[in-house]
Order: structure tokens, then C-alpha cells, then sequence
């Protein structure tokens, strides 16, 4: 071992020329295309890999995304929220009773020349029933609504008996349960897309593994893609869409980027055009007023759920003390800061519109608006009822940055406003948090809902007595009656069905105070100046990128 | 080597042999017992693994537990794991849609592997070099740097290292990427975050050991035998003090292979962390199992491996039969 201080130094100087060769030969061909004229590519940051390409597979908002640019169901939302045909050869043809729905296929091709076939669609929903293929997304959208789903999952009638048939190539036959009012935008969920039978058979094992092993009828093709794993993939316009001409982009490349700060070095580096959703008050302050980043109003509303398995809770005193203590607009104001705002509701304002364009929200009062010195009298009742002077409740909450800042918020709010009350903030792991959601282990608990379609009933379903998220020992038996009432005679009027929904969520939120919403999510993204038409959708998958262009 | 190591390695040979074999032994015992307590431990986390517990009905539910074989009684459930595991299978993804485990893992351990192997090249020979120079010019101004930089290196968390870097070094100054694992440029910035700690590691434990290596009675008299000043101390007193360093290399390079998450992350590289910390939060148990098993490979054999490498620096230790 003759190592000399002389060598010792050659290493070093061996590390540092490495280093100094290294930053000279530094290409610019990752250097994102922003700075290409009118080449119509770009790159996308992503938050998470993408698990799974198999449309009935997926649970995840990324693969739900690609698959709605790679592939394409019956209808599709385009760039004004306006749900239009994809695969279907216009709108679909009722019966009396909303039941069964006749829709013609266009004329469309796989990306490997195969054409699209009403068969397509039917062996695609059989597959998503089929137990075997421990679907989670399958059962979920498709029991209840389409008639002999339950059955046909538990095999208690074959698949054929699904409610979907093939009337010839280019017809489909669904028939429904009960009538649905937003059936139609249900069908632009990749879960119900069309799969083809001949490709799939002879992929066997490997179908859906790799982007080699998918065909494709959507705007695009995954040109690149190696697995669940991949930190990265690829999009290639795809030459056999029926609406090809419309389609602008030639190639998206996507690449994997957790860290918040670590995107927005890229996209500043110019090695990236958009980011993912930016969470941190910090960046987000750094763009305020910055034209590059997008403001979003979700339609996802977060709440504070109050078990009344515990007999403080089970009080209407305390739970509307509860719920009307917590300065909701401080919170938005002074810990969010992203530009989320206070809410007053159960249903989303910006989410759904009637006939005439008028929101769900229109004209409707705030519930639970924040009364601190009420807030505080109705506490003192509540107390002389149950016959104490302290009540203790553990509030469970994520254990992320942003739900401890939230719970440690909640927290002040509330013992400030009302004394006697003693909370204990206990921070969980998400997946915990459902578990003891499930098991109805908590007092206060901070959970929020985006809707899966376009319609009310999303959110107002939740809360029906033994309801499957409910969890939160609620039971009105008016409440229930209106639900009813929506699904069942009001299915095919309209108007009195809204009328119904907005009448639940009163006696929701201003009769029983069963639960206190807090806040109505915004989320902000960065967008280079030179990308336009990027769109993002309020329900289901997230983002189309038929629509974009490059410009300047 | 000198006829006194000689003799007592070819003497050794035999109990060498048996050394070695009942070292493995306890390699894979400890590997067993390692396994089955983190199954038991992980069963123990509330939660179901599946990723839309929330909207599944509790019939739904059932039929996907009986699928995976989670409605098997748990010792029923260790039985199968541990023979799969034996024979390398080593079940199949929940997140992932059923991508095998042993893809995953393969998939993700050669960027960690990189990124650690050359955080620690750059970290020993940095941090040596930082220990020596310092002992060697003891009470300098070229000891006192060098003492700084390496509690620099240990007080600043690799993090920040990492955020700043980024920022000014790719962002501002647009010298390298920001992120990504595409080529050689991609891992530079990684590489000397990570490189932070095990350089004032090896900086502060080669500066004690040699300070009090050069003051022993054999450099004493080396130098009164008249060897150089170069023959002293890279011969003689570098070898001596670089034991502890080697003690110290073992859990340090698999800590840095397997705790390089924070890195991972900000530096967008596929690697093995951050893909653990995921399916714990996510509650996908086989790879958890999967990843845990790995790490404790990983540890045992390099344990193992540093052993070794003591017999071969420093003829005193022998840890072969009896030969203390």
C-alpha cells in the first residue's frame, strides 16, 4: 500500500477535472423546448409515477389522466367543460324512463388500424366485473348503476347479463338500473372506456405493462413508458384519431418531480413548462400576481366531521358551538394562503350549473357562518344539558405539513372560543386515518370529498343514515327522504331534484349542524407563457391536452 | 506481509474456513429473525393496503382481502411469506398493480447504489485527505480549515446542501440540471450533498487517529530508523488510523444508500428511500417486506465484509479461531 501525498493529490485532481469536464459538456437538449419556437412539445412535471395503464386498474388521479389522452370513452368533457361525443356518433337515444340509452359508435381506429366496436365497450365492463380482475374502480361506478352489476360481481349471473350489449358493430345498448341524470358524463370515466378483446388476448400477461403493450384510440400514443416504476414517459400525437386535425401537440414528455421547490427550479431552469400543483404558502406567495401561475377553484370541500358516538357530539348544542367557533375566513386568509376560500356549504360552488347556467350555489345563504360570541352561549347550554364543565375531544387529522398547521389552528380556535373544551390533536397517516374513519374511532375529525361526476349527489350521498362514508352516527330521516326522493321519483325532473339536494343540505348543515365545513380548495399551478389550451377538468380526470398549443 | 502474519495464515487456514462458515450462519439466522419481526411489526399497522379503501363497501372490500390472501390468519400468512421469500419470491406490488416486488426493488437499487458508492469515493477520500493534512499540520491554519469545513459538512443537514445547490448552482447559474438521473452530470449535484457527512466523518475520526497515531513509540522509532517523512505517515501511521475510519464505513455506506431519501426526492432520482417511505405510508406490505429485507442484506454483509477487511489492515486483529 505505497499510496504518496503526490498521488493522494493526483485523485483529487482526477475528481476535479471529472467535475470541470462534466459541466462543460452539459447539453441543452434537457433544457425543455419553451425556448423553441412553435415546436409543439413540451414537458410536464408530475407528482407521483404512474401506477397503471389498464383502464380498470387504475385508482390514481396520474393514470386516470393518461388514460383520458390516450384513450377515449363515449364522451369526453373538451376545453369549455361541455361534455362531447368521443367515441359515440352522437347523443344518446332514451327511453320513456331514462332507462336504457341506444348510442352509435363512430367510425374510429386503434392506433394499430383495428376499428373501435360497440364490442369493445362491452367486453371492456364485463372485464371491470370480473372478480378475477380485483378491479377497485369497477365495482365502485358500476354497481347500483348499471343493471345486474352486483350480481354479475358476485357471480351470482353470468356477464352477458350485464346491463351493456352489442346491437351490431357500430350500436351499444345500455340499460340501467334506476335513472341516473348525469349518466352521460359517468361514461367520460376511463372505467368505462373500450378495450380491445383481440389485442388484450394476445398480450396475455403483458397487456398493459409497458406502453408496447397498449393500443391506443385516444388524441395520443404513449410513445414511452416502462412500467408502473417509470419516472418518466412520453406522448406522441396519434396519426389514427378520428379528430386528428384538431390535435396540436406533437410530443409531451413527462418526468416525475416530488419536491415542491425541486419543480420549481425546473420550471424556472427552463426544464419544465408546467409544474404540478404547488402546495407551499411559501411558493406560492413568491407568484402572486406572477401571469404564470393558474388559479384553480377545486370542487373538493374539506369539512370537520363530528362522530356522535360521542355524547358530547351527539348534543346540537355543542356540535353547532363547535362549528360556528372557527373563524373560517382567518384560515384562508392567514394560514392557506393559496387562495382557497371559507366554506359555508356541503356542495361545492363552481361545480355544477343547471340548464340556464345558474350555479348550484346560486342564491343560497351561508350555513354555519362564524358567531364566536353565540358560538360561545350555545357551548355553555350544551354543557348544562350534558351536566359537565369540560368535555375532551381528540381530533384526528393527516399527518402531512399542512394538515398539522390546520389541526394546530382548529385547535386554537377552538379552546380560545369556548372554555371547557380541551382538544387533542392526534396526526395519522392517511391510509390510518381511513381505517379509523371506518371503525368510527374519533371525535373531530378533518376529512374532505372531491366529487367522481358532475352532480350534487356526489357529496350528498355521503350522509344518508349508514351511508358508506358516513361514519359519523348521522341519522335524519329527512335528510334520507330527500336523498330518496332525488334517486328515485325526482330522478327525471330536474328541477325539484336540485330543489331536493339543496333542501338536504340545509338540514344538513343549518338544522343539525352535523358537520362544520371549513374551507373549498384552490390549487395553483405554473405555466409557461408560451403554453396554451392546457385544460383542466373539475371531475374525473384532470387534465386534456387535446387542446394545447404552443405559441411564440 | 511479515513471516509473524505468514505463519498465522497459513496455520489459520482451516479455522479461517470454519470462521467464515459460521459467520454466514449467523448471517442468516440474523436475517430470519430480522424478517419475521418486521412482518409482525407491519401487521401491526392499522390501515388497508388498498388504495380505495375509502369508496369500496365492506363485501368489495372482502373479496379483494381473500384475493391477496389477507383474510388468512396471520401465522398462516407468515408460513406462506417465509417459504415464498426462500425461494425469492417475493410477492407482488399493491400500489404498483401487481408489478413483482423483485422488478421494483431491481429497478430502483441502481440509482441509490451509485449514489451512494460515489458520495462515499468522494466522502473518504475528501474527508481523509481534509484528516490528515489537519493532523499532519496540526494547530495550522490548514488544520483549523479543514476542522471547519467538517463540522460544516456534519452540522448543515444534507437537505440544505441539497437546496442550495439546486438552486444556485442549476437555477442561477445554470451549470448543471436541476434534477433527473439521465447521465453522469445528473448524479454531480446529488453526489456532493450526500458527500457532506461522510467527508466530516472521515475527516474528524482520520484526524483523531492519526494526531494520536504519530505520537506512538513505533513512529518513534521509525523516525529514529531514520524513514522519511512521507514513509511515516502514509506507511506507517496512515494505515494505523484508518481502522476506525473502516469501522465507521460499514453502517456509513449503507446508511447512505438506504437514507439518501431526502436526496432522492429533491433531485427527482428513482431511487430505493423514497420508494420505501411511500409503501409504508400506503401500507403496500410487500414491498415494505421486500425493501426491509434488502436493507438487511445490505447491512449484514457489509458488516461482514469490514470484518474482513480489518484482518487484511491490521495484522493484530485476527479474528479467525482463537487468535486474539
Amino acid at each position: 500500500m505505497k499510496k504518496s501525498k503526490f498521488s493522494l493529490l493526483l485523485v483529487f485532481l482526477l475528481v476535479l477535472t471529472i467535475f470541470v469536464s462534466a459541466c462543460s459538456g452539459k447539453q441543452s437538449s434537457d433544457k425543455g423546448t419553451a425556448s423553441k419556437d412553435s415546436k409543439q412539445e413540451a414537458t410536464i412535471l408530475e407528482s407521483q409515477e404512474m401506477p397503471a395503464m389498464d383502464t380498470i386498474q387504475a385508482s390514481d388521479t396520474i393514470s386516470f389522466t393518461t388514460m383520458n389522452n390516450v384513450f377515449e370513452g363515449l364522451y369526453r368533457f373538451n376545453d369549455k367543460e361541455e361534455l362531447v361525443p368521443g367515441m359515440a356518433d352522437g347523443e344518446p337515444v332514451a327511453n320513456k324512463d331514462k332507462t336504457v340509452y341506444n348510442i352509435k359508435i363512430k367510425d374510429a381506429k386503434w392506433s394499430n388500424g383495428d376499428p373501435v366496436k360497440a364490442q369493445d365497450f362491452v367486453y371492456a365492463w364485463q372485464r371491470a366485473l370480473d372478480p378475477e380482475q380485483k378491479s377497485e374502480y369497477g365495482p365502485y361506478m358500476m354497481v347500483g348503476k348499471i343493471k345486474n352489476a352486483d350480481k354479475v360481481y358476485n357471480k351470482k349471473a353470468k356477464p352477458e347479463e350485464l346491463g351493456i350489449k352489442a346491437v351490431s358493430d357500430k350500436e351499444l345498448q345500455i340499460t340501467l338500473e334506476k335513472p341516473i341524470p348525469y349518466f352521460q358524463s359517468l361514461l367520460s370515466f376511463p372505467t368505462f372506456y373500450p378495450v380491445n378483446e383481440k389485442f388484450v388476448k394476445e398480450q396475455g400477461d403483458k397487456y398493459a405493462k409497458t406502453a408496447k403493450n397498449l393500443v391506443y384510440n385516444g388524441p395520443f400514443e404513449l410513445s414511452s413508458w416502462d412500467g408502473p416504476q417509470a419516472t418518466t414517459w412520453e406522448y406522441k400525437k396519434n396519426e389514427e384519431y378520428w379528430d386528428k386535425k384538431n390535435v396540436s401537440m406533437t410530443k409531451l414528455t413527462f418526468k416525475v418531480s416530488k419536491d415542491p421547490q425541486a419543480a420549481v427550479n425546473a420550471f424556472e431552469a427552463g426544464e419544465a413548462d408546467i409544474t404540478p400543483k404547488l402546495s407551499t404558502p411559501a411558493i406560492i406567495s413568491q407568484y402572486e400576481g406572477d401571469k404564470r401561475m393558474k388559479r384553480l377553484l377545486e370542487p373538493t370541500v374539506f369539512w370537520l366531521k363530528m362522530n356522535q358516538g360521542n355524547k358530547s357530539l351527539k348534543n346540537e348544542n355543542v356540535r353547532r358551538a363547535i362549528a360556528t367557533a372557527i373563524d373560517k375566513e382567518a384560515f384562508v386568509n392567514d394560514v392557506l394562503q393559496n387562495g382557497s376560500v371559507a366554506a359555508y356549504y356541503q356542495i361545492p360552488k363552481d361545480f355544477v350549473h343547471d340548464e340556464s347556467g345558474k350555479d348550484f350555489r346560486d342564491g343560497m345563504p351561508k350555513y354555519l357562518e362564524t358567531n364566536k360570541d353565540e358560538a360561545k352561549k350555545l357551548f355553555e347550554k350544551g354543557l348544562k344539558e350534558l351536566g359537565t364543565s369540560k368535555v375532551t375531544l381528540n381530533y384526528l387529522g393527516d399527518d402531512s405539513e399542512t394538515a398539522k398547521t390546520i389541526g394546530a389552528f382548529i385547535k386554537d380556535q377552538l379552546e380560545k372560543t369556548l372554555p371547557g373544551l380541551d382538544i387533542n390533536i392526534q396526526s395519522v397517516p392517511f391510509a390510518t386515518r381511513i381505517d379509523r374513519d371506518k371503525k368510527e374511532d374519533y371525535d373531530l375529525q378533518m376529512a374532505g370529498w372531491g366529487p367522481d361526476y358532475l352532480d350534487p349527489i356526489t357529496f350528498s350521498d355521503l350522509f344518508i343514515t349508514g351511508g358508506g362514508n358516513n361514519h359519523m352516527g348521522y341519522s335524519d330521516k329527512k335528510y334520507d327522504q330527500l336523498l330518496k326522493d332525488a334517486s328515485g321519483k325526482l330522478a327525471a325532473k330536474p328541477e325539484e331534484r336540485w330543489k331536493a339536494l339543496q333542501e338536504a343540505e340545509k338540514v344538513l348543515l343549518q338544522d343539525d349542524a352535523a358537520l362544520s365545513p371549513i374551507y373549498q380548495r384552490a390549487t395553483n399551478y405554473l405555466i409557461n407563457n408560451k403554453v396554451k389550451g392546457f385544460v383542466i377538468h373539475k371531475v374525473g380526470p384532470e387534465f386534456s391536452y387535446k387542446w394545447m398549443k404552443i405559441e411564440g | 506481509m511479515s513471516k509473524y502474519t505468514e505463519k498465522s495464515v497459513l496455520s489459520g487456514g482451516a479455522s479461517m474456513l470454519k470462521y467464515l462458515i459460521r459467520r454466514v450462519a449467523y448471517m442468516v439466522v440474523t436475517l430470519f429473525i430480522i424478517v419475521s419481526i418486521t412482518f409482525f411489526l407491519m401487521k401491526l399497522i392499522p390501515g388497508s393496503p388498498f388504495v380505495n379503501a375509502q369508496k369500496l363497501s365492506e363485501a368489495q372490500q372482502a373479496v379483494l382481502n381473500a384475493k391477496y390472501g389477507l383474510d388468512q390468519p396471520i401465522p398462516v400468512q407468515y408460513f406462506h411469506y417465509m417459504i415464498n421469500t426462500f425461494t425469492g419470491d417475493l410477492g407482488v406490488s399493491f400500489q404498483f398493480n401487481n408489478t413483482s416486488v423483485t422488478e421494483l426493488l431491481s429497478y430502483r437499487v441502481g440509482p441509490s447504489a451509485v449514489l451512494g458508492l460515489q458520495a462515499i469515493i468522494l466522502g473518504t477520500i475528501v474527508g481523509i485527505f481534509l484528516g490528515v493534512v489537519g493532523a499532519l499540520r496540526q494547530n495550522t491554519w490548514v488544520d483549523y480549515s479543514a476542522t471547519f469545513l467538517a463540522v460544516i459538512g456534519k452540522s448543515i443537514p444534507s437537505f440544505v446542501f441539497a437546496g442550495l445547490l439546486q438552486y444556485y448552482i442549476a437555477v442561477k447559474l445554470g451549470l448543471l440540471p436541476t434534477q433527473f438521473w439521465n447521465g453522469f452530470e445528473y448524479t454531480i449535484l446529488p453526489t456532493i450533498a450526500l458527500a457532506m457527512f461522510p467527508i466530516s466523518i472521515c475527516a474528524r475520526f482520520m484526524r483523531t487517529e492519526m494526531v494520536e497515531v504519530l505520537e506512538t513509540d513505533y513512529i518513534l522509532l521509525a523516525k529514529a530508523k531514520g524513514a522519511g517523512y512521507f514513509e511515516i505517515a502514509f506507511k506507517h501511521a496512515m494505515r494505523n488510523a484508518l481502522i476506525p475510519v473502516v469501522t465507521v464505513l460499514g453502517p456509513l455506506t449503507v446508511s447512505l444508500m438506504t437514507g439518501s431519501l431526502v436526496i432522492e426526492k429533491i433531485f427527482s432520482i428513482p431511487g430505493i428511500g423514497e420508494q420505501f417511505v411511500k409503501a409504508i405510508t400506503v401500507n403496500d406490505y410487500p414491498v415494505i417486506m421486500g425493501t426491509t429485507i434488502l436493507f438487511a442484506v445490505l447491512f449484514v454483509v457489509v458488516v461482514f465484509i469490514v470484518d474482513i477487511l480489518y484482518g487484511i489492515i491490521d495484522p493484530r486483529i485476527r479474528v479467525a479461531g482463537g487468535n486474539k
